[in-house]
Formats: C-alpha cells, structure tokens, sequence
C-alpha cells in the first residue's frame, strides 16, 4: 500500500501542472457522471459488475504478475491492495448511495480475483493477417495481430454506421487510433538497415507506403459517405487529409525518438491532442504543424544510423 | 584484405575505447576476437560496422574503403518486434542468391516459421537473427556472441555453417567468451587488450594465447580469490 502511495506521488510529481489540471478534470468529470448513472440499485450492480470485470482483466493481462508471483511471499495481498486503490472511487460513489452491500460485493470480488493465477506459458497467437498486406508494412501486419478484432469491428462499424449521420467518421475515428497504434514500437537496427537507404528515402518510402495502405482502407467508406449524403463532402475529405496528416505525423514522430527497440515511442501529449484535431476545426493546423517539425527531427535523428548509406 | 589502420574511437566525455587499434584480416577466413571483458570487442564490431563514428583511422576492404552494404552483422542481444512471425521477419531481408531455401533452413533449424517471435526461446530467436543475416549473403560477416543460448546441437550446426561459408569465401569475424569456441573454428584469433590488438595467433599458436590469457586472469584476480576464500 504505501508502495503504490510513493509511486502515486511520484506520478503526479513528474506530471506537468497543466497535465496534472487536465486529467483531474478528465477524472472528476468521469466520477461525477458515475454519480449520476448510479441512482438505483440496478445501475449500481452494473457498476460494480463492469469494475470487477475490468478488474478480472487487468488481473490477468498485468506483465508484472509473475514478478510479483515470485518476489512476494503472499502475492495475493499486493494484487488485492492494487484493485482495492482501483476500485476506492466507485466503493465511495456507492456507499454515498447508500448500496454499501455492493461495495462490501466488489471487496469480496477484489480478494477473489486476488487468489487467481495466470498461466505460466502462454502463446501468444494473435488475429490472422489479410495475404493482401505487404510483409515490409510490417508495423501494420504486427498491429493487425495485436488489435485485429478492434480493427475489424470498427471497420464494419463504419460501413453500418453509414446509414446515420456522423457514425460512420466517428467509427472512422476510432479505428484511426487503433490504426496508429502501428507505429508505438521501434523496430532493430536490422529492420531499419533492411532497404539500404539514406534517411531522407527511407522516410519518404515509408510515409508512402504505410499511407497507401490506410488510404485503401478508409476511401471507400468516405466515397460511400459522400454519396449517402452529399452536402456532407466536405466532411468525409477534410477527415482524409486530417487523418492522412497525422499516420504520417505519427510515423515521422517515431523516427524522431527512434532508438533501435525502444517500446511506446509515441507517447507525446502533442500526438493525442493531433489526433483531436479531427474533430476539433480549431486544432486542424495542429499535424501539419507537428509533422514539419517531427519530419525534420526525424531526418536528423536517422541520419545518425543510416548516415553510412548516402 | 580487409585493414583497419590507427583506429581511434572514444565515447562523448569519455576515455578513449580503441587507442590507434591495427589490424589485417585475411579474407576468406574466419578471425576470433578475444578480450576480457570491457576491452572493446563490441565497440570495434559496431565501428567496423559504421555504427560509430571512428574519430581516427580507417578501414579498407580489398582496397577500398569498407561499405556497410559489404557486411552482415549479428548482434549479441537480438530483439525483434513483437507480434511478428519469423517468417515475415525473414521475408523483410532481400535475398543476394536465389537459392536460399528457407524452408531447408526451418528443417534445419527446427523453428517454428508461421509462429509469433514473442513465443520463441533464446535459442530460436538466435537462429532466427542467423538466418536473417546469411540469407543476404554479404561478403564480410560479423558475428558478435554467436554460440550465446545455443544448445549443443545447434553450437555445432553453427560451427559447420561457419566452416562452409569460409569455404564459399566469406571474411567471417566472431566473438565469443567461450574460448572454445572461437579455436574450434578460427584461423586467427586477434586479443583486444587496452584498446589496441598486440599479437594476431594462427591456429597453432592458439595453446600460447590460451597460455597468454590465462596467466593475466590469475595475476589479476589470484591473489584477490586467495583473499576471498
């Protein structure tokens, strides 16, 4: 407990002032609307449902479980202290409803989770990869294996969401985030050194290829867009050129921090808000902006690993 | 030939690595390079490699100044990039020769080709990164720890690629900080002390080396092991 209170307090110390603001309005806006869904009984079960299943999910997914497995000698106490801090918002927002046999439920369900264990071995199999994908877009085939299931039903999502206003971009949206989850990870200096060329090509060859293939993803459902409503064209072809604009943000930003392996390359404060610019008109120069910036950081950055192939 | 000349490579505020090392490696064979840890092993690999910028020297191959796109370097750590499969790892290196069978190779190898890399033992991914880089088939080869999480077999598999890529020409330089391996298949092994290399020993003066680092580990720690127990 007092670990996790020392790593909360690191965490809030590290964050920037404004950031800080930001996600306690993000919080504190989510736990008011949570007190307000919470006004019977019905909508309280639920709540508490949804939070042990998320709990269930975490409990199982966490990289640390084998660790924690090994180096505690009851392990069980350290998960059940960690869903115990997770779960203390909604246990108060309950017991403020005065539903405390739902907090005492969801303590219970936090200290049964706590006792279960992960398997030691797992293989990893991940959803199958469409023949039609290059293997050198192997940034897009590995996110397909990853998020595939999100990808596929987003997609769908869109072509179904066609028939009411709005959907089918939102759902677009969506599967853009998910999309750009492509290029979170560095690959090796051997991938890199693969095409033998200088950093300025290498980029250029990349953003193009990388692009075409989102473009043959997403046009269609924006031509299909244009012609259910037309007076909306504008829409569909501002959200192509925005989005376009931030995968090849997204792509530049990661060579500007390439280092060979490094995982979670984009994690800038800057791209989330560039990804909002889609549907926020007054931050649409924001990519354009970012990606002159990340392009030429980028350029400089792999000139230090490509430099023996001009 | 390939000839490394006065080479001098130091890190950012830090002492220099490689003080004017030299160097002449016979092409066409396979060279060892042995040092205590520290010495510089890797630091030479990756500079003969241009992943570092000598500040001094230079490094000719058959006369001309040596190209990156001339070698083919393993590294001692290999990381790949998760959710990928071995067979779309291999597929992103072009093949020099036609006739790199690969699925001769996973017969070979036994690995599992269709299989994630996450999934795969030390072992497997060291074979993987093998293949990836005989399948270009570069005429200067730098392997950095290749025998590191080999089982038995697949040491000597290695050793009898390593012998059978000499024979078909390949300049093959290897580290190892298992002694064993590197006089079981090199010609010349080169000792790396202090940043430059003092003698280069053909294959029979291999026991004098061996005699050489032996005598340097029990000056430099027996009495301290004498203390200890």
């Amino acid at each position: 407990m007092k670990f996790r209170l020392v790593q909360g307090g690191k965490f809030v110390r590290d964050m920037p002032f404004p950031y800080l603001l930001l996600l306690l309005g993000i919080v504190g806006i989510g736990l008011y609307a949570l007190h307000l869904f919470i006004q019977d009984i019905g909508k309280g079960l639920i709540c508490g449902g949804v939070l042990l299943g998320v709990v269930c999910l975490i409990h199982f997914r966490r990289k640390d479980f084998h660790f924690i497995f090994l180096a505690s000698e009851h392990p069980w106490q350290v998960f059940f202290m960690d869903y115990l801090l997770l779960s203390f918002p909604i246990l108060i927002l309950e017991i403020m409803q005065g539903f405390w046999f739902i907090s005492v439920g969801i303590i219970v369900g936090c200290l049964a989770i706590s006792f279960l264990k992960q398997p030691f071995h797992r293989n990893v199999k991940g959803f199958p990869v469409p023949g039609i994908i290059p293997h050198n877009a192997f940034e897009i085939r590995a996110n397909i294996r990853r998020y595939g299931g999100w990808l596929m039903l987003l997609y769908a999502s869109a072509y179904a969401g066609l028939f009411f206003p709005y959907a089918s971009l939102a759902c677009l949206w969506f599967y853009t985030i998910f999309f750009l989850a492509s290029f979170g990870d560095c690959e090796s200096i051997a991938i890199l050194n693969v095409s033998e060329k200088p950093a300025g090509a290498f980029l250029r060859n990349k953003i193009g290829l990388n692009l075409r293939l989102y473009l043959i993803t997403i046009v269609p459902v924006c031509l299909f867009y244009t012609l259910i409503r037309p007076g909306d064209w504008w829409l569909a072809l501002g959200f192509l050129v925005l989005a376009s604009l931030n995968v090849a943000l997204f792509i530049v930003a990661k060579y500007a921090v390439y280092e060979p392996n490094k995982r979670d390359a984009n994690t800038q404060i800057s791209l989330g808000l560039s990804v909002f610019s889609i549907l926020v008109p007054f931050l649409a120069p924001l990519p354009l902006l970012l990606l002159t910036r990340y392009y030429i950081k980028a350029h400089r950055n792999l000139n230090s690993y490509l430099y023996a192939y001009h | 030939m390939l000839i490394i000349n006065n080479l001098h490579v130091s890190y950012k505020k830090e002492k220099e690595v490689l003080k004017g090392l030299s160097l002449s490696m016979e092409t066409g064979k396979v060279h060892g390079l042995a040092g205590f840890n520290g010495a510089g092993k890797t630091t030479l690999l990756n500079t003969i490699y241009q992943f570092i910028t000598q500040q001094a020297g230079e490094i000719f191959y058959k006369e001309e100044p040596l190209k990156r796109k001339d070698i083919a370097y393993l590294e001692a750590e290999n990381y790949f990039y998760p959710y990928m499969t071995g067979r779309e790892y291999l597929s992103l290196f072009p093949t020099a020769n036609k006739t790199f069978d690969m699925e001769g190779w996973q017969q070979l190898f036994s690995l599992p080709l269709d299989e994630i890399i996450d999934n795969y033992s030390t072992g497997m991914r060291k074979k993987l990164a093998l293949l990836a880089v005989l399948k270009p088939d570069k005429p200067v080869m730098i392997l950095d720890e290749p025998f590191n999480g080999l089982d038995l077999e697949s040491t000597h598999l290695l050793a009898m690629i390593i012998a059978q890529l000499q024979s078909k020409g390949k300049t093959i330089l290897i580290t190892s900080h298992i002694y064993e391996s590197l006089t079981g298949c090199c010609d010349y092994i080169h000792y790396l002390s202090d940043g430059v290399i003092p003698h280069s020993y053909p294959k029979e003066e291999f026991p004098l080396l061996q005699k050489e680092l032996q005598s340097v580990i029990e000056q430099q720690s027996g009495q301290l092991i004498k203390g200890l127990l």
